[in-house]
């Protein structure tokens, strides 16, 4: 976990995913500001050359949220790490069951591309390809993306170099688009299942 | 679903937990006069941390049956521990009936369930929207629900923060909720409104 996880872009430069280790800090690879937690959950934030400002995450997010969307598509490939659990094992305790839990699979590297209807996993030795509308639920799960596939498997993602939050915004974002320009209504949850309103 | 062995190891790893955040940091625990002593109840509490359900089952008397996702227990270590401290799954990327029936068999044993209605931890420390489904079920299982704010685990732990720091955490039960009678809009605004205000 690291602010790169909760701040996706530059404050100050607004630069996507740019947040980078940097000693016991972490600094922007395009304008080197400095970003730092200190007392509590607070966010120090030094541009070079001025002096640093210190808010809450929330403030902090608020401002990024502000600044305008990218548009859906033509995204770069991200590099992910990818596990999907495609079988569940029962869990009981002490007799009673108690449901259903995920077997993952082992953790597979590639990358991830986002189109106006599909996501695209491309594996070392794989490649698959999930339509958007075959989605039934997205949901974040520590730093992952998790999405559950209709009579299909839970996928889980992780990035290595960028947020779950940001990924997060961009797969519902283009669900929303997708969905409205269907005529299908305006999405109000994503999980436990996609529901609109 | 108890036995004298799990309700020892259940009350050993409260106290393990209770010694370590003495050491770490204080707390502050208001209002347990709201949770009932025995009987059935919900306990619904914001969700910022990691700590929450930690310092939430350490700090408060009763044994709580919290509800937690099911990828937590994918390991079979994990498994075992979150059973130990009586944890049960809930699958949040599909409706699942398991859980629902799980809580409503524990709250009709005269159990306090412990559910988080956001669904997963904030990452701002804000109140995130809560789950339809959950206050459904809230509606459906027809025992008070008690909403209990918890304050200062954010700063302690955020969900982005690499380590967990010391700091002052407050814990706050509140009045059983009414929502018998409410619609599920009604009663999410209410619920929302009793977790959303920090306590003062």
């Amino acid at each position: 976990m690291a602010i790169a996880d909760v701040l996706y872009a530059c404050i100050e430069c607004g630069r996507l995913e740019a947040l980078r280790p940097a000693g016991d800090a972490e600094a922007c690879e395009r304008c080197a500001t400095v970003y730092r937690r200190v007392e509590g959950a607070r966010i120090q934030v030094a541009p070079p050359g001025r002096p640093p400002e210190t808010r809450s995450a929330a403030e902090w997010l608020d401002m990024l949220s502000a600044t305008e969307p990218e548009p859906v598509g033509g995204l770069p490939p991200e590099p992910v790490l990818v596990r999907i659990a495609e079988t569940f094992r029962p869990h009981w305790t002490r007799g009673v069951y108690l449901g259903r839990i995920e077997d993952f699979g082992p953790e597979a590297g590639g990358t991830l591309t986002l189109e106006r209807d599909r996501l695209t996993f491309e594996g070392d030795t794989a490649k698959s390809t999930w339509p958007l509308l075959d989605l039934t639920a997205l949901q974040p799960s520590s730093r992952a993306l998790q999405l559950k596939l209709r009579n299909g498997p839970l996928v889980s993602i992780k990035f290595p170099q960028g947020s779950a939050v940001l990924w997060e915004k961009r797969v519902q974002r283009a669900l929303q688009e997708l969905y409205a320009s269907l005529g299908r209504g305006r999405i109000v949850e994503f999980q436990p299942r996609i529901v609109t309103g | 679903m108890t036995s004298i062995g799990q309700t020892v190891a259940y009350r050993t790893l409260c106290w393990v937990t209770r010694m370590l955040w003495k050491w770490t940091g204080t707390i502050e625990v208001r209002g347990l006069e709201h949770l009932p002593t025995a009987g059935p109840c919900i306990v619904v509490a914001n969700h910022e941390s990691y700590l929450d359900p930690l310092l939430l089952q350490a700090f408060t008397p009763r044994v709580m049956h919290a509800m937690a996702k099911s990828t937590q227990f994918a390991s079979r270590g994990m498994a075992w521990l979150m059973s130990l401290v009586y944890s049960f799954p809930v699958r949040r990327y599909q409706p699942d009936p398991i859980a629902v029936r799980t809580v409503l068999r524990l709250v009709a044993a005269g159990r306090a369930v412990m559910i988080y209605p956001e669904g997963e931890r904030s990452w701002d420390g804000r109140l995130q929207p809560l789950r339809r489904g959950t206050v459904r079920l809230l509606l459906k299982a027809g025992v008070p629900v008690i909403p209990c704010r918890i304050d200062g685990t954010y700063d302690a732990w955020p969900r982005w923060g690499k380590l967990a720091r010391g700091g002052h955490v407050t814990i706050t039960y509140k009045p059983a909720l009414r929502l018998t009678e409410l619609s599920l809009a009604e009663a999410t605004r209410v619920v929302e409104s009793a977790l959303g205000a920090p306590s003062v």
